[in-house]
């Protein structure tokens, strides 16, 4: 088809990736019209995404990149390098329909005319990006539009910029996420410098494992580096805070999009990992999934608990990826995006709707939800597809996912190391605590039936109607491909992205299934039986340490003050002793001359007053005089001063040329 | 003679004239920048190899971020403590 240059450049154009930032430039439109222009383009985002998925079925191995020179500067080279191939092109249409939907869903939600705009703006400039990010092949570009990525979360946490407690969530979050930057960017400055690679996809053919010099620190670097940004552990604690957030914000960056940047960004650089590098990524992918599962069913907000249940399903992922799987995690990354999105818009149009007239309308606590009793039924089925794709449970798309993980794992747990095994055992222990808190949300806003219900109000359908088609996303996903047990293959998307899938056989095939979804389910019903029973009370110490999230935050703020203490305690001590080094003479004399008073301030005074006498008076006959002349050149302007200089210097150079 | 030159003694002056004649404080921060900007275009065009340059010009942007930071700050500092950001108030300087 004509010149194959020209061919691949009419595709840039239809990248998604532009569309959102076309958007961006329509926001200068009056802001009546700004949601009309801003759901088109993302609208017209999501067609090319589809656009692009459709390409991949037609040419399964496609994939191509694109160049556009940018830094070329002798021995550094960066370009702005766009690759496409099908896990890209995959994630990118998770990104563009979730930001769709929200987008649907906002229209309602930020009410307020002035916000509006503002809210627009941060979302797509986040829609950018991220699609950026997954496009991006030079490790360059791909760190700007991941720094992007962090900076328009941290903007859409602060949303609310009139509340302190926004603000410093923000603060939180960009904090933790810069600590992981600086890792990763140190492990892309380690790989372009001493390895030569400066893009992903040189990494998968050049055989990086060989050169001992940089497998010793790049691949921890990185691990790292993709902690913050996926809220894994130790670098977790951002993620519950960043709730304080506009909600439909939190639903595309914090709980479907965004934080899995990090899992993808694992799932690009699978090459660079040996197997104890995958072991570390195992086993802080389960140690999260666990931390997070465990810190939900505390919980008793429920945007929070939703935001400890992202931790634990992206430790999830993180596991997956360690398995060097990289098909399950991509599969859980779809499901969950779906799931985890309704989920947080019904919480939501649960905060905004639902809350019982005499609570406090800040505090989204305890059975404080009455549902009204025209919603009800609705309500229910969409809370209950949700929940039980969480939880993982057949024959819905959370159990796809979830399976294929755990078989994976188990498969390399029978040939590995024992590591892996307790892996697998955390990781089916989060199983169990999905179902817990799972059930333990549906309770939050279902179990209250008496209360005044606000009699039959009406939802704006634009609130109701993501919602409805996250739920239907979340089953379909599951019956697309008329799933059978144990085969992946048949699923549309596992058919498009052409990997493998884990063909386990033999009797755990069998047995795994059963045993996992007995344990969501168990959970499920403990979680939603047992809360606020008080046979609970016996462990309230466990609820404690739940709802301070094992004191991890304490510990990281324990340590912040153990060091300005050192540093205020150094600081004292360098004003004493350096300063009194400078007036050693004068502290000396003080003693001999017993002075009681030998403050150095006081000391200070002294010398000036003895400076004073000292001078003679033909001295300061002269500084007299002196004084009027500077007087009008030291007219304490520092321009003034400026000016001089600039005249001395053009004499100086007049001179030095003459 | 090249004429870029022309067009960076232009702006060098400009930056000159605003930073020592402006009373606003930011504005003489912004004739700073100008400054920097004429030194890196003094830079890429005097370059001796290719690249060498470009390689300045992202020294220079990182030090003019600096100095916008630490610019800003000392303007903030000025206001806390003037309540004004005249220049032509601050003559503790004496």
């Amino acid at each position: 088809m004509g010149d194959p240059q020209v061919h691949s450049l009419l595709k840039l154009i239809y990248l998604p990736v532009w569309f959102p930032l076309a958007g961006i430039i329509f926001l200068v439109l009056p802001s009546s019209v700004v949601k009309y222009s801003s759901l088109f383009f993302q609208l017209v985002a999501l067609i090319a995404s589809l656009f692009f998925i459709q390409l991949f079925y037609t040419q399964p191995y496609f994939s191509a990149t694109w160049n556009i020179p940018w830094i070329d500067i002798i021995g550094f080279k960066a370009d702005f390098s766009f690759r496409l191939d099908n896990i890209s092109c995959l994630i990118a249409f998770i990104v563009c329909i979730i930001s769709f939907l929200v987008g649907i869903y906002s229209c309602s939600y930020i009410s307020s005319k002035s916000e509006q705009k503002k809210f627009w703006l941060f979302l797509l400039l986040f829609q950018f990006s991220m699609l950026g990010l997954l496009f991006s092949n030079a490790f360059i570009s791909f760190f700007l539009f991941w720094e992007l990525v962090g900076f328009s979360s941290f903007l859409l946490i602060g949303f609310y910029n009139s509340k302190k407690e926004s603000g410093s969530a923000a603060m939180k979050a960009f904090i933790f996420n810069k600590i992981s930057d600086l890792f990763l960017l140190a492990g892309f400055i380690f790989l372009i410098v001493k390895g030569d690679i400066n893009s992903f996809d040189k990494l998968s053919t050049s055989g990086f494992i060989n050169s001992s010099e940089l497998s010793s620190i790049v691949p921890y670097l990185l691990i790292v580096g993709g902690l913050a940004k996926s809220a894994q552990f130790p670098l977790q604690g951002w993620l519950p805070h960043a709730m304080a957030g506009p909600t439909p914000a939190s639903a595309l960056i914090h709980a479907a999009t965004m934080v899995t940047a990090g899992v993808y960004l694992q799932i690009r650089l699978l090459p660079v990992y040996s197997d104890i590098h995958l072991i570390i990524l195992g086993m802080a992918g389960a140690f999260s999934a666990i931390w997070g599962g465990f810190c939900a069913i505390g919980q008793v907000e429920i945007k929070k608990l939703l935001a400890f249940s992202t931790i634990s399903q992206l430790g999830l992922m993180m596991v997956a990826v360690s398995t060097s799987n990289e098909t399950s995690a991509i599969v859980h990354l779809l499901t969950h995006a779906f799931f985890k999105c309704g989920l947080f818009l019904t919480a939501g149009i649960a905060l905004h709707y639902f809350i019982t007239k005499s609570s406090n309308e800040n505090e989204q606590s305890y059975s404080k939800f009455v549902l009204p009793k025209n919603y009800r039924t609705t309500f229910l089925i969409l809370i209950l597809i949700l929940l039980l794709s969480l939880t993982g449970i057949p024959f819905t798309s959370g159990y796809i996912s979830k399976e294929s993980i755990l078989l994976s794992l188990l498969e390399k747990a029978g040939t590995y190391d024992s590591i892996w095994t307790i892996t697998f055992i955390l990781t089916l222990l989060s199983v169990l605590l999905t179902g817990i808190y799972s059930g333990r949300f549906l309770y939050l806003i279902y179990s209250n039936k008496n209360g005044e219900t606000t009699s039959n109000f009406k939802i704006p359908f634009q609130l109701l109607l993501p919602v409805i088609i996250c739920s239907v996303l979340s089953l379909s996903v599951f019956w697309t491909g008329l799933h059978i047990l144990g085969e992946l293959d048949s699923v549309w998307f596992i058919s498009l992205l052409n990997i493998s899938v884990p063909s386990e056989s033999g009797i755990f095939a069998i047995i795994l299934p059963i045993i996992s979804t007995l344990l969501a389910v168990g959970g499920f019903i403990v979680g939603y039986t047992l809360t606020n029973r008080p046979r609970f009370e016996n462990l309230e110490y466990l609820i404690t340490l739940s709802i301070n999230q094992f004191y991890i935050d304490r510990l990281y703020s324990g340590i912040y003050r153990i060091f300005s203490k050192l540093s205020s305690f150094i600081n004292i001590q360098d004003k004493q002793i350096y300063i009194g080094f400078i007036y050693l003479e004068k502290i000396y004399d003080s003693l001999i001359y017993k002075e009681n008073n030998y403050s150095i301030s006081a000391i200070a005074r002294k010398m000036e007053d003895t400076a004073g006498n000292i001078i003679p008076s033909f001295f300061s006959g002269i500084a007299l005089i002196g004084n009027a002349f500077i007087r009008i050149l030291q007219n304490g302007k520092i321009q003034t001063y400026l000016y001089f200089s600039v005249i001395l210097f053009l004499l100086l150079f007049l001179l030095i040329n003459l | 003679m090249n004429w870029t030159y022309i067009l960076s003694l232009i702006l060098f002056s400009t930056g000159l004239y605003i930073a020592l004649s402006r009373r606003n404080a930011i504005v003489v921060l912004m004739g700073i920048e100008l400054m920097f900007n004429a030194a890196a275009i003094n830079f890429l065009i005097s370059e001796t190899e290719p690249g060498e340059g470009q390689t300045m010009i992202l020294f220079i942007l990182g030090i003019a971020a600096a100095e916008a930071a630490t610019g800003m700050a000392i303007i903030l500092n000025l206001f806390e403590r003037f309540s004004s950001i005249d220049t032509s108030d601050t003559t503790l300087l004496k």
